[in-house]
């Protein structure tokens, strides 16, 4: 947990569409570590799964990464050609995504799939390539290797594809595994499966996962370090205990105070009045501002990000 | 919108939610295809032309039929631009006073189509089971057979008029708009807001009129649109053949009828009327090409 | 085979206070038949579900894809016709009913769908969505109905302005509650929620949750609560049954649903389900394998290929629900 393996600093992305352009990533600041687990955590439109993405600069059509910095062990990837990102793709740095049947070819079978992405990567002979795909099904977890080779995605359930996605993802000894929300459309016994996979497959493996979810949590069963972020920017972030259990910023609060528990029974969950931001106008403040109950004249202007302690910040004025 | 998803599952709004939500969007993307605004501005004038046509040219008689036979099968010239038909009467006035018919065949054609099938097809498709297969099983017969053949039968067994056409054609194109009403009516049915209002216990009936139909209109409009162009084509091949609008009084098709024989001397004659149905027909193409690339997500999503 | 045996509901204490009753209902789907394929298979979505829901109480059904609680809800309803079993309401067998009286008895049951923006028909105005249950069942004016759909709009906590605007206009958050003011448009008795919060972020669902909370206490409505979300069924329902494979398997209050499962189905339930409270990040039970095929269960009991504590019985025979103790029932074989 020492040097960063990447650092992401102040990175703004505009999407153009019809109805004009949109502020997606207002000045992102992430540092995810080696064998660490950073979860990313919003709501809908927050940019997490954008933010994602850029870091591999798999950013979808429209969307152009207006300013700021991605740096992959010190390079900056933002200036890099694309041939460059190809190999940095999948081989230090995989994604797996929510839904596995989009991500998962439906004409080639598993090993097909599995073959491709480290011939593309690696030199080596048919044979051991095939060797390391079945030693990959088995880290997985899949039952009968050897047949789930030759399987098509379709005749996978959805915790067996996502498996499947996981191991095409670590086939090239990848640092970095990024997850958006990996295991959303999942049963949530399936989901315990595939987070406990992910836990041991860190372990084992050492490699550092960037978990992107919605789900509270999700990030408090699996992650280390957390970031929240909202409109576009990380407005709070930290060590899972701190940000979870002693929350600075407004918006955190009012999200563990929605999010439903086993102690909230008997009492009412606290909805957040307002509405989040469309993204269409830039907002020069702080962006929660206008829903935040402790809203403070100075909050209009873009709120810096303070130090609660040496790992805790908060983008609020309130902890100058 | 280029954004990607980022939704909680099951959030994702339904096709038709989308599509009724673009409506303003449309407009604007429908003004960059040029090829479209200009088979519009095309179709308006000969609209326009139509419904003026008696006030827009100097020979509405000649328009009408009475003969002129001083200057038979005279060339373009500056008193007659389009020159002069067999028994001497403007070509221009004979066009535009026969665009009416030939226009508006393919407008009524169309409506009285989407008339017919349009229920039909949201009933069968909706109901399924027995009622779908009567209904398809009367709609496959008519669809076996080229429309233009039994448009042409049908025509000849009413006796050759302008209306008696216009009811051919009709009873000839229902059904194709009865197979796209069922198949969107099928697929509709399926929509949880269906299910909710059936729920509610709205009746069957209500349902179709209330939730259905309006939900077809978008493809049963585009395909109308595409459809006005063949239309008039096949009210032209009627009037062709004798079986429309009767001379005197003129047809794009019954000037083309007589024209073909004359072609060696006055090949103007033929030329323009054919032109202009080619024009609108081409026109008619393009705008519900334009509309149907405005209305299918997939070519709006590029930037 | 199944031996069921429903000694005692989890509440019935006074049977006038029961709304609604299922017994031993059944729906089964037949796929790949037809006209040449001779065999078609049967999935039993719903396979012998029996409960009472008291009036004024939430019954929380609980359970992961295709355990076939989303069915129940339509049947109960008779949006799909069960092909077995019996449901009342307020005394009368729904499954018995002719059209007619059926259709009135729509007026007082009703159900909100999991996805907003599908559940509403795009091309209608508020007004027209609201306004639609009163223009089937009343002969109300137009302006009544104006009148209506707005004090409905206002009690979800919306302003009554929106009546003439269209769904696309709105978030996911509001079209849940318009959702619900049509629901309510009536004075239902009874409301089934079929995941009325899955397609919404935490912070609306908070919204919506609150406002159904408050909805019940004020209309004095009996709800039925469908989630595969544990954790948010615990924080609504009185009762919560636990549904596996179109059986239920555990059915007991919802504190002892939490405190004290006995299914070890439930047990690994809760177990699997991430938690934001410290003192439930323990062990996790982390079951084998994935739900089986509904088209295809295993004998006995359709948990037993997964279950730590399966035993030899458990594959011959299905348990019935047995009550262990004040209304707690459970369908497992015995230690």
């Amino acid at each position: 947990m020492d040097r960063p393996l990447v650092v992401v600093r102040d990175l703004r992305l505009e999407f153009r569409t019809y109805a004009g352009i949109v502020h997606a990533l207002n000045g992102i600041d992430l540092e995810i570590y080696e064998q660490d687990v950073l979860g990313l955590v919003g709501e809908t439109g927050c940019g997490k799964s954008v933010t994602g993405l850029s870091i591999l600069r798999l950013v979808p059509r429209g969307g152009e990464i207006v300013s700021g910095s991605i740096l992959f062990r010190g390079e900056e990837l933002l200036d890099k050609p694309d041939s460059y990102m190809q190999q940095v793709r999948g081989a230090s740095i995989a994604m797996i995504f929510q839904d596995p049947s989009a991500s998962l070819n439906p004409l080639f079978t598993v090993g097909q799939q599995i073959e491709t992405v480290m011939r593309r990567h690696q030199r080596a002979e048919k044979r051991e390539i095939r060797r390391r795909a079945l030693e990959l099904l088995e880290v997985v977890e899949l039952p009968d290797p050897p047949r789930i080779l030759k399987t098509y995605p379709h005749e996978l359930s959805g915790g067996m594809k996502q498996r499947v996605s996981l191991a095409i993802a670590l086939s090239c000894g990848a640092d970095l595994l990024i997850a958006d929300e990996p295991t959303t459309d999942l049963d949530v016994t399936v989901q315990a499966q595939i987070l406990d996979l992910l836990r041991r497959l860190r372990e084992a493996q050492g490699v550092a996962i960037l978990m992107i979810t919605h789900d509270l949590a999700v990030v408090a069963e699996m992650c280390r370090r957390v970031a929240v972020l909202y409109a576009g920017r990380v407005v709070e972030s930290g060590p899972v205990d701190a940000v979870l259990y002693e929350a600075k910023y407004s918006y955190t609060q009012a999200l563990l105070e929605a999010s439903p528990r086993r102690s909230s029974r008997g009492k009412s969950l606290r909805a957040i009045p307002g509405t989040v931001p469309s993204g269409l106008q830039p907002i020069a403040g702080c962006p929660f501002g206008p829903r935040c109950p402790r809203f403070m004249e100075v909050c209009e202007q873009s709120p810096p990000r303070v130090n609660v302690d040496a790992t805790h910040t908060v983008a609020c004025y309130l902890y100058r | 919108m280029a954004m990607p998803r980022e939704e909680t599952p099951g959030a994702a709004p339904s096709a038709w939610g989308a599509r009724f939500l673009e409506s303003r969007l449309m407009w604007r993307a429908f003004r960059r295809d040029r090829l479209a605004l200009v088979s519009l501005v095309i179709i308006f004038m000969f609209v326009a032309g139509a419904i003026f046509a008696p006030w827009l040219t100097p020979y509405p008689d000649q328009g009408m039929g009475k003969a002129n036979l001083k200057e038979k099968l005279e060339p373009p010239s500056r008193i007659h631009p389009l020159g002069t038909d067999d028994l001497g009467r403007d070509v221009m006035a004979r066009i535009l006073l026969g665009s009416r018919p030939s226009l508006s065949i393919g407008f009524f054609v169309v409506t009285l189509a989407m008339l017919i099938g349009t229920p039909l097809g949201a009933i069968a498709g909706y109901f399924g089971g027995p009622i779908d297969q009567a209904i398809m099983r009367i709609t496959d017969v008519f669809l076996s057979f080229p429309a233009l053949l039994l448009a042409v039968a049908f025509s000849a067994a009413l006796g050759p008029s302008f209306f008696n056409a216009m009811l051919s054609i009709s009873l000839a194109w229902w059904p194709w708009y009865t197979r796209l009403a069922r198949a969107q009516a099928v697929s509709l049915k399926e929509q949880t807001f269906i299910e909710a209002s059936r729920a509610i216990g709205v009746p069957s009936f209500t349902i179709i009129r209330r939730h259905i139909i309006p939900n077809l209109v978008t493809p049963v409009l585009v395909q109308a649109t595409m459809d006005i162009g063949s239309a008039i084509l096949m009210g032209s091949a009627l009037s062709f053949v004798g079986l429309g609008v009767q001379l005197p009084r003129p047809d794009w098709g019954n000037m083309l009828n007589v024209a073909r024989l004359y072609f060696n001397d006055g090949p103007w004659f033929a030329f323009f009327p054919g032109f202009a149905i080619l024009l609108v027909a081409m026109c008619f193409n393009l705008l519900g090409d334009g509309v149907r690339d405005v209305l299918d997500p997939q070519s709006r999503r590029t930037e | 085979m199944n031996r069921g045996e429903m000694s005692q509901s989890a509440h019935a204490d006074h049977p006038d206070d029961v709304l609604v009753r299922v017994r031993n209902l059944v729906k089964h789907f037949e796929q790949g038949g037809g006209f040449l394929r001779r065999n078609p298979q049967i999935i039993r979505a719903v396979d012998g579900v029996s409960f009472d829901i008291e009036r004024r109480r939430t019954l929380g059904i609980v359970g992961e894809s295709g355990c076939g609680k989303t069915t129940i809800g339509r049947c109960i309803l008779r949006l799909i016709e069960p092909t077995a079993g019996e449901v009342t309401f307020r005394g009368v067998d729904m499954l018995q009913l002719p059209g007619r009286q059926l259709r009135e008895l729509r007026r007082d049951m009703q159900i909100v769908f999991q996805n907003p923006f599908s559940s509403l028909d795009p091309r209608m105005s508020v007004l027209g969505i609201v306004g639609e249950p009163l223009q089937t069942h009343t002969s109300m004016s137009h302006g009544e109905i104006r009148d209506r759909a707005v004090q409905l709009l206002e009690q979800v906590g919306m302003s009554g302005d929106h009546i003439y605007r269209y769904p696309h206009e709105f978030s996911g958050g509001q079209l849940q509650r318009i959702a619900v003011a049509r629901a309510l448009a009536l004075n239902p008795e009874f409301l089934i929620l079929d995941e009325p919060t899955a397609a919404l972020d935490v912070s609306v669902q908070a919204q919506v949750i609150a406002q159904l909370m408050e909805l019940q206490g004020d209309l004095e409505l009996t709800y039925l609560f469908i989630s595969h979300n544990l954790t948010l069924v615990h924080f609504v329902s009185d009762s919560i049954a636990v549904v596996y494979l179109g059986k239920i398997v555990e059915h007991a209050s919802a504190d002892k649903i939490f405190d004290n499962p006995q299914h070890p189905y439930t047990e690994a339930l809760l177990s699997a389900t991430p938690s934001l409270d410290r003192e439930l990040q323990q062990e996790r039970i982390i079951l084998g394998g994935g739900v089986p095929d509904p088209a295809n269960p295993p004998s006995g009991c359709a948990f037993h290929p997964r279950c730590p504590r399966a035993k030899d019985d458990c594959s011959q025979v299905a348990p019935g629900l047995v009550d262990v103790g004040e209304g707690h029932l459970v369908a497992c074989h015995p230690e």
